[in-house]
């Protein structure tokens, strides 16, 4: 095998065999896909989370070896879609975002979780985004934005 | 160059491991942080990796008459999501982590770096789990506590890989994990314990307790607790005291930055208190 | 007119959510070069030699026989080398960076790279004072003399690590002109410039700093970036390339600066009423290696030492050691959480040694407009702490919880904890070392340029700051144009600390908005620039310590409810109520969040973020052992917002965003005392502390 290819943000792209490679890495360098944070590089902080098959993912510990023939998103792919707009407008309603290098995250984390369960509970919504730190928040505003998004966007989940 | 193995085929993945050595990664979620470097370069990891990820024939839960088996590269979220699975692996697997690291971590993974903290391999020794290992030449059953040599340290071969654990149906109606960590998510455990208890007409008829992170290995003495059976709930309660002593020897924590060895030992004790308050 | 107060969505919130906002470690210039750091492996010693590799072509070595002018960063003391000298002072001491265009080849390359050291006893307790103050209040000697009763109790606080989300991170690159153009993921813009210029001996206009888009910075991003850009200066200069150094985050929680670890004794001399009449109080802080901005730290500490309440007679006096642990800087709340901490516990401790119930003891002695401030000056403005504590305690249902769980072994408690939070430079810092300058300039097209060099670190400067601009002018926001700092476009506006910049900044911004107003003509170019002038009634003598310390305090009440586990000591916040009064939010919402946040930092300073060097090295060092809260650990939390506008500050305002944090830990601390009928004496109060409080008792 001298490939890996998967799909990223609804493309065919295909990469050298470097298995061990981050993805995170191959994400930001080789794809400029710089809305991917690396916060920690140790999976704790959750900024390099995407979407691996639809399930929010670490990107900054998953091998690109993992990666080959699945389906990748990340928050410039996620950003075209009418799910995005509803969950961007609610961070931006409820004051979710202060310093920002979080957020890209968060948003995949919602997302995962809404794709699964369109009507979480608070309780639900706080284990869904418990692998996405966040130093500026406290967490509140953005509970009650996913909160927000899950009830704005009914029926797109 | 590296020579990285990316078998499809449970096959191919034995014949790669019989032929050279490798560092197999299923999740990859502990073993990239073990070996990781700075950011835009690769992970130091010592030896060729093998990639199992892909092997969907060990992506599986399986229930038969006796026991309930789960493939090696199944996803903890995935088991933690199945009805297949008992209560205490669920609640188990809840504790561990979050969401990102759940969707790509497996237990096989989980047993195999046996860390002593390792919250899933706790309660598969509490919950006496069996190892079905392979290579191309054979196929072996261990128990999950018996593959541990000590500290991030496993005795399979180097041919060998974990391709199934299987958890014996057993009587458990009274089992719960409890968790001690830094957080209330997403945290190492300070200290754990897994407790298989089943009461029936109000004696013990099973019992199985694992503590994890109070020892280099997870701690489970089946000796101690087969002296349980047959007892009374009352009786048990009645000698709660007692029976703590009986376990105090087998706990043997050390300081380290997440806790210290008073502390944990201490609270170890205490959740066998626990135990015991909630048994009815 | 709409009220102020009144939230619209943040400026710069889409581009955040979409990704799109640059953060340092996002920009990459053609041919731009990487550097790491290599650093003292030892905590005390002597470098004997350093034995270097040969390099390939395109890489360098970079130490401090590099530097043209002076190895020293320009922060308040002048003490801390950028590389080190022979003599190491503390572990993880920056000694050279290597720099070169692939990371793998940099990596083979340092680990050739051989230092030999002679290792010396490093100094880890208090006992190298290098900074000492006192100042006094009254005759504190007579009424400790007459005094019914001393009490007297010793408090501890831990390291507070910033975990900023974002690593610290610069980029710096040489322009055409021989300018040096530096982007960081910075607080101050013009630190950074000015320690650059003193770095390199060079002139002001060699020197631009830009600030990318921060990911957090709570302090962390003050003094600590312009150490990196001096590095980065002689690194440039060498090598004539870009070049980008990010840090990894253990190596930013191992070496950068943090919360000092402190000290705390206080005495009480009580009158026969059960009144305190005098206390006497003893600071020591760990500023670690080198003393950096650690004596402002320290001032900040000791005027905070009467708390939000009057005494007549004080006697304060306190130290900043000299250790081998790593420098401790700037965070969030700069001193004031420590003494905080000590002080409302310290009230609770002497209501129940006096046999007084804690809050009506507490009231009694509650600063009130008029009163002398603890260093002699004076509280002009209306202090409406009585209110916030009133509206506050109804909603959290404090005195019924109170009662209850005082009276009950349920392991439940609730704390509350009263704070002011100076705004501004301590004393005369303003006036005579920041003399701020701000600037509107008003395009041919009426678009409004702000022009100061305060950074939007998250807590929404790129909002509040147009908004008070584009309401005065009575021009709609997007007319108004606020870029991140760039020092070659905007005047020295002072660095963005000290819950300074709405009141400070933005009233300077303020006025010159209205005289932009008076004297606006559509279509022309104008500029209108403001200079801060002190307000001729605050006096402040720098010697003593005597005088009007700040120029107006931010007040506030935390109250907060926890459970503890009996076998385990696990503490789980249940709920928090908050009561403030900042003047005047310019933006409710973003007032909430900066509340959330910093009362978030507070709580977790006092009950779990545990941060311990172990001979001079930081036990915690990643993200995984050093634990902040998650979104599970934190409950639904309240705030509630009170007017009471200041006369100098823009529309009211006053300081907000350090107030929310200082009173975090004495009420998370206060409400676990209750749980478990214990003093608690040191923070974190971790489980295992608190295990060791009930075996010991």
């Amino acid at each position: 095998m001298n490939e890996i290819i998967f799909t990223l943000n609804g493309k065919t792209v295909s990469c050298p065999f470097e298995p061990t490679r981050r993805l995170l890495d191959v994400l930001r360098q080789d794809f400029n896909l710089i809305g991917v944070k690396e916060g920690c590089g140790e999976g704790e902080c959750g900024a390099c989370s995407i979407l691996l098959d639809h399930n929010v993912v670490n990107s900054c510990i998953l091998p690109l070896g993992n990666v080959h023939g699945k389906d990748i998103m990340t928050i410039e792919g996620f950003k075209t879609t009418k799910r995005f707009k509803v969950i961007e407008q609610a961070f931006i309603e409820m004051g979710a975002v202060q310093c920002g290098f979080c957020t890209p995250g968060m948003v995949m984390s919602t997302e995962s979780l809404l794709h699964h369960n369109p009507h979480p509970t608070d309780q639900e919504i706080k284990i869904a985004l418990s692998g996405n730190l966040c130093r500026c928040t406290g967490y509140n505003m953005i509970i009650d934005a996913v909160k927000k998004a899950s009830i704005v966007g009914d029926g797109l989940w | 160059m590296v020579n990285h193995g990316m078998p499809q085929t449970l096959e191919e993945a034995l014949i790669l491991l019989k032929n050279d050595e490798y560092q197999i990664i299923a999740g990859g979620t502990d073993l990239m942080v073990q070996h990781r470097h700075w950011a835009q370069t690769l992970p130091k990891i010592p030896k060729p990796v093998l990639f199992i990820h892909h092997v969907k024939e060990l992506n599986y839960l399986l229930d038969t008459p006796e026991y309930l088996e789960i493939g090696a590269t199944t996803p903890m979220d995935m088991i933690m999501s199945s009805p297949l699975v008992p209560k205490i692996l669920q609640h188990t697997i809840e504790e561990i982590a979050a969401p990102g690291i759940r969707h790509m971590a497996t237990l096989a993974g989980n047993i195999a770096n046996a860390s002593p903290a390792a919250d899933g391999l706790c309660t598969l020794i509490a919950l006496s789990a069996d190892l079905v290992i392979a290579s191309l030449d054979r196929k072996r059953m261990i128990k999950v506590e018996e593959v541990i040599s000590g500290p991030k340290r496993n005795k399979l071969a180097k041919d060998e890989m974990i391709i199934a654990i299987r958890i014996p149906h057993q009587d458990q109606s009274m089992s719960e994990f409890y968790k001690v960590g830094g957080r209330r998510a997403d945290a190492i455990s300070k200290v754990s314990l897994a407790a298989v208890i089943h009461v029936h007409q109000s004696i013990i008829t099973n019992w199985h307790l694992a503590f994890g992170a109070v020892g280099p290995r997870v701690v489970h003495d089946i000796h101690t607790d087969q002296r349980m059976i047959g007892m009374k709930i009352d009786d048990v309660k009645r000698q709660t005291d007692a029976i703590i002593a009986m376990y105090e020897p087998l706990i043997t924590p050390i300081d380290d930055q997440r806790s210290t060895a008073v502390y944990r030992k201490q609270v170890a004790l205490n959740l066998i208190r626990r135990v015991i308050i909630n048994l009815h | 007119m709409s009220d102020i107060s009144k939230s619209i969505p943040k400026l710069d919130a889409a581009s955040k959510i979409a990704g799109e906002a640059l953060y340092v470690s996002d920009i990459s210039m053609p041919g731009m070069l990487y550097a790491k750091t290599v650093r003292s492996t030892i905590v005390k010693g002597k470098i004997l030699s350093i034995e270097k590799p040969s390099l390939p072509e395109g890489y360098f070595i970079i130490d401090r026989q590099d530097i043209p002018s002076r190895n020293v960063v320009k922060i308040i003391f002048e003490d801390m080398p950028y590389f080190a000298t022979d003599h190491i002072e503390h572990y993880g001491e920056p000694i050279l960076l290597m720099v070169g265009p692939h990371l793998d080849m940099m990596d083979e390359l340092i680990k050739k790279i051989k230092i030999e050291y002679a290792e010396a006893t490093p100094l880890f307790d208090f006992k190298d004072s290098v900074v000492h103050y006192e100042y006094a209040k009254g005759d504190p000697k007579s009424v400790f003399e007459r005094a019914s009763q001393i009490i007297e109790m010793t408090y501890e606080t831990g390291y507070q690590e910033q975990a900023y989300i974002e690593p610290q991170g610069m980029l710096a690159y040489p322009e055409v002109s021989g300018k040096m153009t530096f982007i960081g993921s910075i607080q101050c813009p013009y630190y950074v410039k000015n320690a650059v210029i003193h770095a390199l001996g060079c002139s002001e206009d060699q020197v631009r700093v830009i600030q990318a888009t921060v990911g957090g910075a709570f302090g962390g991003k003050e003094e600590f970036p312009s150490l990196m850009a001096c590095q980065l200066a002689v690194a440039v200069q060498k090598a004539q390339k870009p070049i980008k150094l990010i840090y990894e985050r253990e190596e930013d929680m191992e070496v950068t600066t943090k919360r000092h670890p402190s000290k705390i004794s206080l005495k009480a001399s009580v009158d026969e009423f059960g009144n305190v009449q005098g206390i006497i109080a003893q600071v020591s802080l760990d500023g670690g290696a080198y003393v950096g901005l650690s004596s402002v730290v320290l001032s900040r500490a000791m005027i905070a030492a009467s708390g939000a309440y009057t005494f007549h007679h004080l006697s304060v006096q306190g130290d900043v050691y000299r250790t081998n642990n790593v420098p401790t800087g700037a965070f969030r709340g700069f001193g004031a959480p420590q003494m905080f901490f000590a002080i409302e516990m310290f009230m609770n401790h002497i209501a129940k040694a006096t046999h007084q119930d804690p809050f009506a003891f507490r009231m009694r002695h509650l600063a009130r407009q008029g009163d002398q401030t603890s260093t002699s000056g004076k509280f002009r403005d209306p202090i409406i702490l009585e209110d916030l504590i009133q509206i506050a305690t109804q909603k959290a249902k404090y005195h019924q919880k109170a009662k209850a769980f005082s009276l009950t072994d349920q392991y439940k408690g609730i704390g509350m904890s009263f704070f002011l939070h100076g705004c501004g430079f301590t004393g005369s810092g303003e006036s005579t070392h920041i003399k701020a300058t701000v600037r509107l300039h008003k395009l041919i097209s009426d678009k409004v340029e702000i022009q100061v060099a305060a950074v939007d670190m998250g807590q929404g400067l790129k909002t509040t700051l147009p908004k008070l601009v584009a309401k005065i002018l009575e021009i709609p926001i997007h007319q108004v144009i606020f870029e991140s700092p760039d020092t070659d476009v905007v005047p020295d506006s002072g660095p963005t600390v000290a819950s300074r910049t709405t009141m400070i900044v933005g009233g300077l911004l303020a006025r010159a908005a209205k005289e932009l107003k008076g004297v606006w003509q559509s279509g022309i170019d104008q500029v209108i620039t403001k200079r801060y002038e002190q307000p001729s009634y605050i006096e402040w003598d720098e010697a003593t310590m005597k005088g009007d310390a700040y120029p107006a305090y931010s007040w506030g009440v935390n109250i907060v409810e926890v459970e503890v586990d009996r076998l385990t000591m696990q503490v789980k916040v249940k709920n928090v109520v908050s009561a403030y009064d900042v003047g005047k939010a310019i933006d409710e919402q973003i007032i909430r969040g900066q509340a959330d946040g910093g009362i978030t930092q507070g709580i977790a300073y006092g009950y779990l973020e545990k941060m311990v060097s172990q001979k001079g090295r930081i036990r915690q060092k990643n993200m995984t052992d050093y634990l902040i809260p998650t979104s599970v650990d934190i409950p639904k939390m309240e705030t509630i917002l009170i007017d009471n506008p200041y006369p100098l500050g823009p529309y009211g305002a006053k300081g907000a965003g350090e107030l929310t944090l200082v009173g975090g830990a004495p009420a998370v601390c206060l409400a676990i005392e209750m749980a478990i009928k214990r003093h608690i004496t040191k923070i974190p109060a971790t489980p295992e502390y608190l295990m060791e409080l009930i075996n010991h008792e």
